[in-house]
């Protein structure tokens, strides 16, 4: 069979080596190509199963996913320790549909960077790298395998804010990178907690994902005479890395740096692709493997959603900086994610209908928040190529040299603010719903925070966008047609989230079923 | 009461490899009065020979089989004591091969002397990781202390050599006041200072009673306190850096591996042997030196800009991951323990090698700044360097990274995982300075070049001089008007050692499977 997997993860990196070797004039068409193969083949993952004759089931879950390879690779043994990490890749749905998004946009970040012209060669080479390192991380099925790529994915991202970014950018590249290193080193200690703990436990080392998913960790460990519940604690050490990525409060305070100081298309990657790793590390890595874990921490994780989801409203409130305060939208949107995950991982017998729909709801919110989180900051970066400023007040009456980007971008912001028949309203609405048996307080905050959404996004459009054109910005010209064709593309696909979700949800379903059920299997607390 | 005391030709056969260095010792320094001061450099190969002999002779005991114990259970000749014999040995060997080159450029004419003491000091740590008897491992320790002060301050006319010394010597000295105050609790509580016979009093008198254990558990922590000093773990590390600095550099590998391995090994025979029934007494206060030595030890590190001294502050955080390996207090602990001594001390013995390269003079010349662009000019000894970084960081394919996943994996299955925890999260540390070192041998090759390197160095703190350097301007004024190139020569024998080193990295990194089965034999594994 066709190594599709493989193709998608390291087609780009030989993309990036071509850039190097091949004429430099050319580097934005073979970066453009590269990423365009890749982006074709990616829907393939989707097509595959459908035209494979099982129906929207084919997709599979984290037990039999839709798509897998998989080579032995370090197959090690002193005495009675092994080591085994397997070169195994995968994709059910959860996957594919990350897979696609990623594709997605390191296809438009790159039509959307043709402006770069410092060292274009090297800056479109490590967007492709970036590529490599996030496919890696949505198709690995090997826990090993999976941070190695989450490692992979730092280097390319630390190069692109260090060296093309704005004023702070070395300052913001060594946050975020000290940020994700310290999640990261929990992380793999979680990880080989939960390796050597299994193998201890059941006579068989494997870090592959059927295995982990299959077999709980049971018992406790003993901490400094302390005695915590084993997957409590496995749960909180591998979620510390994903927290920092997400980003949760209070470890949020790379991101507003990290989006303010990389370069556009660097932002778009880092809101729509690299935020959605922790997002998909919780619901894939922790509930997964962790679930009794996931259950005894979801109290608190629903009461951190609400707060991320109102305190980053609340700063973008007074933000006076576009790219920032889209960034702090972005705490607040993955406050959904956070809460629809602790929702449907609650304690207390829900109907699992309600478990289902908040997972869904957290899920389609990743996807929605990618694409409508990029379109603003694409929106941001052309205005900001013209005007060469960002400060919200700064502008005025836009619309009357530019209506072309003021309709996209209001677009984008009716989007992001959960207009009916656009994706976030989907995503917010399924969060809600079954968020509220579980936690209505915390669900009750987020639909109110909507109104503070409503007013960040609404004020800034009406300052910058509206009102009397201020005379300073009368030499502007509107997007031209290469800067609106990333914005239109995801604009489509906003849309179609928001009038058909069903494809999502069936995409999506077979895997989200099975952590459902895994859920339900687990005692229930005394209630 | 009589006591007859017989010694048989066995018990002088267990202890052939003492004696095979002590006697080249006393050889080197004879041979030394008699040569013209033009051939004294070849004492270095008596002193390889007889490095070699005694490691051959330690392998004979081995083979010799019967029972380990000799003297009087004085000495043994078990797994563990083999092990870390050859360990031991290994780490003179290369420490030796890479002194020739280094001690002519920092103009030692004594040659005769540092040899002699060299193989002393080995002579030392070989009979304190064979003890088996508190008496005869302070013996070993005062044996190996002594040459080691001496050859702190070796280089002659430097204030920092002579600051290493008399450091060196008076910090030790107090430690070794503890040790010995610890030694005679022990004794006042147990009767006995044999390990053997501590263990079956112990044993017997399990659970300890109020009259017992305070004399005998004040005694551990203070022996605890003596060896840990040795050992450099936190918070009985401050003279590492120091010392470690001014001390010529082959010593200071030397000191880094051996003192460590002796005086683990022998902290491990106290407390994981000896004092095996109580374990749950004495653990409490190993896993906190271990977390304490990991964490701080990495962070330390990470602040540093001389080299030579970031290698210090990482010998000491190894020396927590080492302690991991006492503190489960199981015997894949302890095999995993030896495993890393003979892991580490490659890596490290290498990584000082490259150092003593680059070094000008004593402590001085070994900032990040001369390493920058190293790559491009010396790209062999940046590529050894890089390998013996990468394993220390615990990269995998490399030795370094076989010894943390055992040790860590130990730890776990002793059910200890907050020592698996903190040992990951300070390795995480341990990769920002190494890989700073190797940032600025590759990527720093135009210092004011393109905006991307600018950027990082900045980024990297290495702007600005370093505060050693501003003590030493004139001297180091004077020594960089000296050279003109700052390509290094690699004498053969330093080539050798760098070479063996990255070999024995790279190889038992990919196959450490019969390395690690000797290992586990030694401490008696099945």
């Amino acid at each position: 069979m066709f190594p599709l997997l493989t193709t998608l993860v390291f087609l780009p990196t030989i993309g990036a080596l071509v850039l190097m070797v091949g004429p430099k004039g050319a580097s934005r068409w073979i970066a453009a190509i590269f990423s365009g193969v890749t982006f074709v083949l990616s829907l393939w993952l989707y097509i595959g199963p459908l035209v494979g004759g099982s129906g929207t089931a084919g997709f599979g879950s984290i037990m039999h996913p839709a798509w897998s390879e998989s080579i032995p690779w370090v197959h090690f043994a002193i005495g009675t320790l092994q080591l085994n990490i397997d070169y195994h890749l995968g994709a059910d749905g959860l996957s594919i549909f990350m897979l696609i998004l990623n594709a997605l946009l390191s296809f438009l970040a790159i039509i959307g960077s043709w402006h770069v012209s410092n060292r274009t060669r090297e800056y479109m080479a490590l967007l492709l790298i970036l590529e490599t390192g996030v496919m890696g991380v949505f198709c690995a099925f090997d826990l090993y395998l999976f941070w190695l790529f989450w490692e992979v994915e730092l280097i390319p991202m630390f190069l692109l804010i260090a060296i093309w970014g704005g004023q702070r950018r070395e300052y913001a590249a060594w946050k975020f990178v000290i940020y994700t290193i310290f999640g990261s080193a929990f992380m793999l200690a979680g990880i080989i907690l939960l390796y050597f703990s299994l193998g201890a436990q059941n006579g068989a080392y494997s870090a592959s994902f059927s295995y982990l998913a299959s077999h709980q960790v049971a018992g406790t460990y003993s901490i400094f005479g302390i005695s915590i519940a084993s997957q409590l604690l496995l749960f909180l050490l591998l979620y510390l890395g994903f927290a920092i990525k997400l980003p949760m409060i209070p470890f949020h305070t790379w991101l507003p740096d990290a989006h303010t100081e990389a370069p556009t298309a660097v932002s778009v990657l880092l809101a729509g692709v690299l935020l959605k790793m922790g997002a998909y590390g919780l619901i894939r890595i922790c509930v997964d493997f962790a679930p009794q874990g996931a259950r005894d921490f979801a109290l608190p994780l629903a009461v951190l959603g609400a707060i991320n989801i109102i305190y980053g409203a609340g700063c973008s409130l007074v933000q006076r900086d576009m790219k920032k305060l889209i960034a702090y939208s972005s705490v607040s949107h993955m406050g959904y994610v956070i809460l629809g995950v602790a929702a449907a991982i609650g304690p207390g017998a829900t109907n699992p209908a309600f478990r289902e729909a908040a997972l869904t709801g957290a899920a389609i919110q990743m996807f929605s928040h990618g694409a409508v989180t990029g379109m603003l900051f694409f929106c941001v970066g052309v205005l900001y190529e013209k005007a060469h400023l960002r400060e919200i007040n700064a502008f005025g009456g836009l619309m009357a040299r530019m209506p072309r980007l003021t309709w996209i971008y209001t677009f984008a912001i009716m989007a992001s603010l959960g207009l009916p028949g656009l994706s976030g309203f989907v995503a917010e609405y399924l969060v809600y719903t079954g968020s509220f048996a579980n936690f209505p307080a915390q669900t009750i905050i987020a639909a109110v925070t909507m109104i503070l959404t409503a007013g960040y996004l609404l004020w800034m459009l009406k300052r910058a966008f509206y009102g009397p054109l201020n005379p300073r910005w009368a030499h502007l010209n509107d997007a031209n047609l290469l800067e609106m064709a990333p914005l239109v593309m995801l604009g489509v696909v906003v849309l179609f989230v928001g009038v058909y979700p069903g494809f999502l949800v069936d995409l999506l379903r077979p895997s989200l079923h099975q952590i459902i059920q895994t859920m339900g299997s687990l005692p229930v607390a005394g209630r | 009461m009589a006591f007859t005391y017989t010694i048989t030709a066995g018990d002088w056969g267990h202890i052939a490899p003492q004696l095979t260095l002590l006697g080249v010792a006393l050889l080197v320094m004879v041979i030394d009065t008699m040569l013209p001061a033009r051939l004294r450099g070849g004492l270095v190969i008596i002193a390889l020979l007889g490095v070699l002999s005694a490691a051959a002779s330690a392998l004979l005991v081995a083979q010799l089989g019967g029972a380990p114990s000799a003297f009087f259970g004085m000495i043994t000749s078990d797994g563990l004591a083999i092990f870390s014999m050859l360990v031991i040995l290994g780490a003179t060997a290369l420490a030796l091969l890479i002194a020739p080159g280094y001690i002519e450029r920092q103009g030692i004419h004594q040659q005769g002397e540092y040899y002699a003491l060299v193989l002393l000091a080995a002579t030392g740590m070989l009979l304190m990781s064979t003890a088996s008897n508190l008496m005869m491992i302070f013996l070993g320790l005062e044996l190996l202390s002594l040459p080691l002060y001496v050859l702190c301050a070796f280089v002659p006319g430097q204030q920092i050599a002579q600051e290493s010394g008399m450091k060196y010597f008076l910090l030790s000295s107090f430690a070794s006041g503890f040790l010995l105050y610890g030694m005679a609790l022990v004794y006042g509580a147990t009767g006995a200072t044999g390990l053997t016979q501590i263990h079956a009093f112990v044993a017997s008198h399990m659970p300890l009673d109020s009259s017992l254990a305070p004399l005998l558990l004040v005694g551990v922590v203070l022996i605890v306190v003596g060896l840990a000093f040795k050992v450099s773990a936190i918070p009985f590390h401050a003279w590492t850096p120091d010392v470690y600095q001014g001390a010529p550099t082959p010593v200071t590998a030397l000191m880094s591996v051996g003192t460590k391995t002796a005086a683990l090994v022998a902290l491990a025979r106290i407390l994981v042997v000896a004092l095996g029934p109580i374990t749950s007494q004495w653990q409490p206060l190993l896993i906190a030196l271990a977390i304490l030595t990991m964490l701080g030890g990495n962070l330390l590190a990470a602040t540093q800009t001389n080299v030579k001294r970031m290698l210090a502050y990482s010998s000491i955080a190894h020396a927590g991951y080492l302690l991991i390996g006492i503190a489960v207090g199981t015997n894949l602990g302890l095999a995993a323990m030896i495993f890393y001594l003979a892991a580490y001390g490659i890596m490290n013995i290498g990584a000082f090698g490259v150092v003593q390269v680059i070094e000008r003079s004593v402590g001085f010349g070994t900032e990040l700044d001369r390493f920058r662009g190293l790559g491009a000019r010396q790209p062999w000894l940046a590529g050894a360097m890089t390998v013996f970084l990468l394993a220390l960081a615990g990269i995998p394919g490399t030795v370094g990274f076989v010894a943390k996943y055992a040790v860590f994996s130990a730890a776990v299955l002793a059910s200890h995982p907050e020592l698996t925890i903190v040992g990951v999260i300070a390795s995480m540390i341990s990769f920002y300075y190494y890989l700073r070192i190797i940032w600025a041998m590759y990527f720093e090759l135009n210092p004011e070049g393109d905006p991307a390197t600018q950027g990082a160095r900045a980024a990297l703190g290495a702007q600005g001089t370093p505060p050693l350097m501003v003590e030493s301007s004139g001297q180091s004024a004077v020594i960089a008007a000296k050279s003109v190139s700052m390509r290094q020569p690699i004498a053969l024998g330093a080539m050798l050692s760098l070479g063996l080193a990255v070999l024995a990295t790279i190889i038992l990194g990919i196959l450490p499977g019969p390395l690690f089965e000797l290992a586990r034999q030694a401490v008696g594994l099945p």
